[in-house]
């Protein structure tokens, strides 16, 4: 029932290509082997969620949607509200993803994308509790890649982190508070109670070099990566090696290297874009090309 | 006989191109006196004819098309090839090589193998998806080394040019060997990567701007200016 | 948490404006896209008021197993799905009863304006992904489908255009949003090829008197129509706007492929 993703065949033409440049330091769009692609954010474009973003990151593409409810907490912390991650592959992204149950692939990306944020304790979660004991409050996060160009990966982390960033927390009041009953105004909100901005790097391992941010074609010859949980201190809070190749030790050491300072570049690249680029439906607008 | 476009105007699936007496060649269909645009594309009108070429679309394979494939899975004594149409081709060992094999001494990956790209012919193209290629003739075969892109197949004749001219004027200024295959893959090799590099961006500049008049010139100036560029860098560009 | 259950939704007040402030034939602003995606062969974005759908079309190519291929023709697949958060309350991954539906009406509205047998023993797919739902999402589907199609060079007799007519008490209504989906007194999604004159999709949801509903077939015709206009608008856009950069020498602003 697990299912694997079809890789696509490169040509060796192009994999030669790709490994001749690399051993000059450069890739195939030109970018040098610790550069990351154009990243693009922006907050809210979707109303009816409580939070949302759309992230690009070179061709990539990655919408992320927060929808909040009320729940009973779990049975071991009665004091922390809670969240959950979800992603969707569908094959609007890619023809090689299908339709149906999460795929394993779906389900890891979740979960990666999940331990960074969770362990970074991003959200505040003792500050999402209404009663404590009964009544909490709950995220449901969920990614929908709309076109892989690759590196999902951090698209998604991205687009997590910009989502939380701009998801606004209705007033809630407590009505009866040992029958747990309580009243949510909807028109006073609070931003959700965040500390700090983490940060997830994925490096690509393509014969014997190591690059950050893989394009599609570079993961499809790639033969092991590496994702990287930095916390907004810099600290290491999650770790993924994926695919089915291996890493020397200097590899994952020069990864962690460079990682860091990625990580430092990508949390500045947050708060600019969510800065300066429109939110809400203003969003569409440059979408649909009517503004740059 | 009314008609309500002109030469190289934009049509879209539905506009009503004419009506009455007009020959079909391509693109279009007849509904009672209006002929009407199948495509997303460019139509042309000469005399009695109308032509509707699709701005985008994968490749439709037809005996006698040159194409470039890559090899994606074999069989004891074929191998099935992509040549970016709607079904993968077949190229048998005995088509691909000068003398038949005994697939019982030879291993067929030993000869291509999966990634290996060809440059071949199509020799049998029937509705049924029974696409077939050969590469045993001169100028067919492995292509190695160079770089790889890819177009949309219905730009490839203007990439081309009449009678080859565009190509021929590429490979000149820039001496590089170009082979575009007619399913929209484009082979490129170059003294270096710099060259193979203009050259690339001169056809994406065709593919964008083929429905632009002009074209020969302006991609003409861009490839001079860029061997230029190059020129003054370091040694010159021709011998 | 919602709390409208206690207020009275006024779907059309005595001057007849509608609770989004339109007039009855009125559509909702309308903004549609082409191209916006890499990966599939053809792919575009409608935005009808609040509902925003995106669609990707891929193929024709080989599916496997084999045998679900036809001899003389290519079939063709669509799946309509809702994101989560496209709706107020979140919505389960898994495609709902409605989305199964959904997905074979779409397909059954577009599939007459394909010309499927210039591809046998091929299928042609369309994804569809509702954003987020106000109403009309089978609509912008079919809308946004149709332009993904003609995007990915597929042949077609014509394009297909999709809007819902609809009835508030004696008033019909043109581009239900989701309040009026809801709580009017009927909502009939409708689509066409404008070419051929054909309605491929007729639906209902409650309950109209024959002579009215033949009114609403008028007027959603001609609203089909201009809808119609405003996709070949988008296709032909997208071409011209390279044209004009080039003529003009300015850089260009987005390269989407």
């Amino acid at each position: 029932m697990i299912t694997e993703i079809k890789k696509e065949i490169i040509s060796k033409i192009q994999k030669y290509s790709i490994e001749k440049l690399l051993s000059q330091g450069k890739r195939l769009d030109g970018r040098s082997l610790f550069e990351y692609r154009e990243i693009k954010i922006y907050a809210n474009p979707i109303e009816k969620a409580n939070g949302s973003s759309l992230v690009m990151l070179g061709n990539t593409k990655v919408m992320v949607g927060i929808k909040l409810s009320v729940g009973e907490p779990f049975p071991d912390t009665p004091n922390e509200g809670l969240f959950i991650m979800h992603a969707e592959l569908t094959p609007i992204a890619s023809p090689y993803f299908e339709l149906g149950p999460p795929s394993d692939y779906s389900i890891e990306l979740a979960r990666v994308v999940d331990r960074a944020i969770r362990s970074a304790e991003m959200i505040d979660l003792e500050k999402l509790v209404i009663i404590p004991g009964k009544k909490v409050w709950m995220l449901n996060i969920d990614i929908y890649p709309i076109d892989d160009d690759g590196n999902l990966i951090d698209a998604s982390a991205l687009g997590v982190i910009a989502a939380l960033l701009s998801t606004e927390l209705p007033k809630a009041e407590i009505v009866d508070e040992e029958n747990g009953v309580i009243e949510i105004i909807k028109d006073e909100t609070t931003p959700l109670p965040v500390r700090g901005i983490p940060s997830v790097v994925t490096f690509s391992k393509v014969g014997d070099y190591i690059i950050v941010d893989p394009t599609y074609i570079e993961e499809n010859v790639s033969s092991a990566r590496i994702t990287w949980g930095f916390t907004h201190k810099g600290e290491i809070c999650s770790i993924q090696k994926g695919e089915s190749g291996g890493f020397k030790l200097e590899e994952i050491k020069l990864s962690i290297d460079v990682g860091l300072k990625k990580a430092e570049e990508l949390r500045n690249k947050v708060t600019n874009q969510l800065a300066k680029n429109p939110r809400g439906p203003e969003v569409w607008e440059i979408i649909f090309g009517k503004s740059d | 006989m009314p008609i309500y476009f002109k030469t190289n105007d934009i049509v879209v699936p539905g506009d009503i191109i004419a009506e009455g007496n007009y020959t079909i060649e391509q693109g279009a269909y007849r509904l009672g006196r209006k002929i009407i645009a199948e495509y997303l594309g460019i139509v042309y009108i000469r005399e009695n004819k109308i032509r509707v070429v699709p701005l985008e679309g994968s490749y439709y394979p037809k005996v006698g098309d040159k194409v470039i494939g890559k090899i994606v899975d074999y069989s004891i004594v074929s191998w099935s090839v992509d040549i970016n149409a709607p079904y993968y081709a077949r190229l048998d060992a005995n088509d691909y090589l000068s003398k038949p094999i005994d697939p019982s001494k030879v291993d067929i990956r030993s000869i291509l193998d999966v990634g290996d790209v060809v440059y071949a012919e199509i020799i049998v193209a029937d509705r049924a998806s029974n696409v077939q290629l050969a590469a045993n003739k001169r100028g067919l075969g492995k292509l190695e080394g160079g770089i790889l892109i890819h177009v949309t197949p219905k730009k490839i004749p203007r990439i081309l040019g009449k009678n080859r001219s565009m190509i021929n004027m590429i490979k000149e200024i820039t001496n590089s060997k170009i082979i575009a295959g007619n399913n929209g893959y484009i082979w490129i090799k170059a003294k270096d990567r710099y060259i193979e590099n203009i050259v690339v961006e001169a056809i994406k500049k065709i593919e964008r701007e083929s429905h632009v008049p002009g074209l020969t010139e302006r991609i003409r100036d861009f490839i001079q200016k860029q061997m230029n560029l190059k020129g003054g860098k370091n040694e010159s560009k021709k011998e | 948490m919602n709390q409208k259950k206690n207020e009275e939704i006024i779907l059309m007040d005595e001057n007849g404006i509608r609770s989004d402030g339109r007039r009855w034939d009125e559509l909702r602003p309308l903004r549609m896209e082409v191209g916006v995606l890499k990966r599939p062969a053809g792919s575009a974005l409608v935005e009808m008021g609040k509902t925003k759908v995106l669609a990707a079309v891929y193929g024709p190519k080989e599916i496997h197993p084999k045998h679900l291929t036809l001899p003389d023709k290519a079939i063709l697949r669509v799946a309509y799905r809702m994101s989560t958060f496209s709706v107020e309350e979140r919505k389960k991954p898994q495609p709902s009863r409605r989305e199964i539906e959904l997905s074979k009406v779409i397909k059954e509205a577009l599939e007459p304006a394909i010309l499927l047998d210039f591809f046998p023993r091929t299928a042609i797919e369309i994804y569809i992904l509702v954003l987020q739902a106000d109403g009309g999402t089978r609509t912008a589907s079919i809308n946004a489908a149709s332009l993904a199609l003609a995007d990915a060079g597929i042949p077609m007799k014509g394009l297909v255009s999709s809007v819902a007519i609809g009835r508030i008490g004696d008033s019909i209504i043109v581009d239900l949003n989701d309040l009026e989906d809801k709580y009017g007194d009927a909502d009939i999604p409708m689509a066409m090829i404008p070419i051929t004159g054909e309605f491929t999709l007729l639906q209902m949801d409650g309950i109209v008197p024959p002579d009215m509903f033949e009114k609403c077939l008028d007027i959603g015709y001609k609203t089909i129509l201009k809808i119609h206009e405003e996709q070949k608008r988008t296709l032909r856009e997208r071409y011209l706007k390279i044209k004009e950069e080039v003529m003009s020498n300015k850089k260009p602003r987005r390269e989407q492929r």
